[in-house]
């Protein structure tokens, strides 16, 4: 079965200049060929990625093509099975718009701040008296209708827009937009973010040459392993931003036109965010410690 | 010498010690100095363990007869050939749920609807629309299923929709037993 699949792989994968050696051997050598390593740019074994997760029995899966960042043409390296229940939920797009106004908002404080008549100095004393000066009649020189007087509803103070959304909404956003990403031909699943060079002309020409869009999102699993040559590359451009899995929210994805995840981040997700749907409402914040969790 | 006499009897007067003690520091006291400090031990920290409560739920356990003396029936496997599958709760239940709006109209709630449920040959809620009253009071409380239902929302939700036409929603139905529960054990 894997022999179909990896024949049928080098079927219509399209030799390179640099691969030409590397495609000969293959040929000559056709089924006992072992998988060559990781490091070489010639053509690799197919990568084929089951769903760790079990699935529940009316859904299946749903597919991707696995890319690879090491030559412009090494889309569909392989074959990724993702999620249901991640992937594939219901496009609410209700709860994509909660989320992103949601993370606008609740990190707002607005320092507007105005005096009112209370607070402006002077003003203390009745300018005229009452009757007999012909003048309308006032108070003090700081009432709103005067000119230099203080305002009446203005903003009064630092003003806090914090709020939290149900932790099950703020999932449920990432999964939709997930699967809108998916749905719209705007998600890559990448088998690691390693790069040949670390120019970032090669990057961009990548993504110009696959019809990415003009931004995308690289999410990797954790700072710690990032490839030097991504970090680099990534650096410099403004509209190419790389993040950590933890970092993956729902107003970055809709900013950016494309999303590029790992094999390792996908897994990272999924099972993140599949372990919402079977746990049972937190006693006491789930920081502190419980039996299976983290 | 009587003033050396004088002078310790003094001495231990005035600090409560019997003469011909001297005094001597805590540390010396405690006795020889290799005694070995306290031992940490962290083997006693599964008595803690025990107590601290999971956080996933844990699958059914399989009993022998079912229904189980509570009621409670495990979902089919494999599930039916249905163009509709409704998912049972996180807690292994049946997702029909009372509402009630205005103080009067009642209505029953069937939640976790995947697919198409108007597609032949048989809706699951033909009862409904039997009992539903006349056609008229029937189309008025959008028994008839609108545009949007016959492709399915997208929240999956009978009875309440986010749409703002009604559907599926029968003020003359009785609450007990829950409508649409025997109707589900077709399907579940």
């Amino acid at each position: 079965m894997l022999r179909i699949v990896r024949a049928a792989a080098r079927a219509w994968r399209r030799p390179t200049g640099c691969r030409g050696l590397n495609a000969v051997a293959e040929e000559a050598v056709p089924q006992a060929a072992k998988p060559e390593a990781v490091g070489s740019a010639g053509p690799q074994e197919p990568v084929l990625r089951r769903c760790e997760l079990p699935v529940p029995a009316p859904r299946r899966p749903v597919q991707a093509w696995v890319e690879s960042l090491r030559g412009y043409e090494q889309e569909r390296v392989g074959l990724a099975e993702l999620h249901p229940e991640v992937f594939s939920t219901a496009p609410r797009l209700d709860i994509l718009h909660q989320v992103a106004i949601w993370q606008r908002n609740f990190k707002r404080i607005s320092y507007a701040k105005t005096k009112t008549r209370a607070e402006v100095q002077g003003g203390g004393r009745k300018p005229w008296p009452q009757k007999g000066s012909g003048r309308s009649r006032h108070g003090s020189i700081r009432s709103p209708i005067w000119r230099g007087g203080g305002i009446a509803h203005g903003p009064r103070g630092p003003t806090s827009y914090y709020y939290m959304l149900p932790m099950k909404v703020r999932v449920q956003g990432l999964k939709v937009a997930l699967t809108v990403k998916l749905a719209q031909d705007d998600l890559h699943i990448v088998d690691s973010l390693e790069l040949p060079t670390s120019d970032p002309q090669y990057l961009t020409e990548l993504a110009r040459y696959r019809h990415w869009g003009d931004s995308v999102l690289l999410v990797d699993l954790a700072y710690e392993n990032m490839p030097q040559n991504i970090v680099a590359a990534t650096t410099g451009l403004k509209t190419f931003n790389l993040i950590p899995a933890v970092g993956l929210n729902v107003y970055s994805m809709l900013k950016h036109q494309t999303l590029v995840l790992t094999l390792q981040t996908l897994a990272f997700l999924e099972e993140k965010l599949l372990w919402h749907d079977s746990r049972y409402t937190p006693l006491y914040p789930f920081r502190l410690p419980y039996r299976d969790f983290p | 010498m009587a003033a050396a006499v004088f002078r310790a009897t003094l001495r231990g007067w005035r600090t409560g010690v019997p003469p011909g003690c001297r005094l001597r520091r805590l540390s010396q006291t405690q006795g020889p100095p290799d005694y070995p400090s306290f031992v940490e031990s962290v083997d006693e920290y599964q008595f803690v363990e025990r107590l601290l409560p999971p956080t996933s739920i844990p699958e059914p356990p399989k009993h022998e007869h079912y229904p189980t003396p509570s009621g409670w029936q495990p979902p089919r496997d494999p599930p039916p050939n249905l163009p509709y599958f409704v998912r049972r709760s996180r807690m292994h239940n049946i997702p029909v749920y009372k509402d009630i709006t205005h103080g009067n109209r009642q209505m029953t709630v069937i939640r976790k609807v995947e697919g198409d449920i108007w597609l032949p040959p048989s809706p699951p809620m033909d009862l409904t629309h039997r009992q539903c009253g006349s056609e008229r009071a029937r189309r008025y409380w959008g028994c008839v299923p609108s545009e949007a239902e016959q492709k399915g929302g997208p929240s999956g939700r009978l009875g309440l929709t986010p749409h703002p036409q009604p559907s599926l929603h029968c003020t003359s139905l009785p609450t007990k037993p829950l409508l649409g529960s025997h109707l589900l054990q077709r399907t579940l």
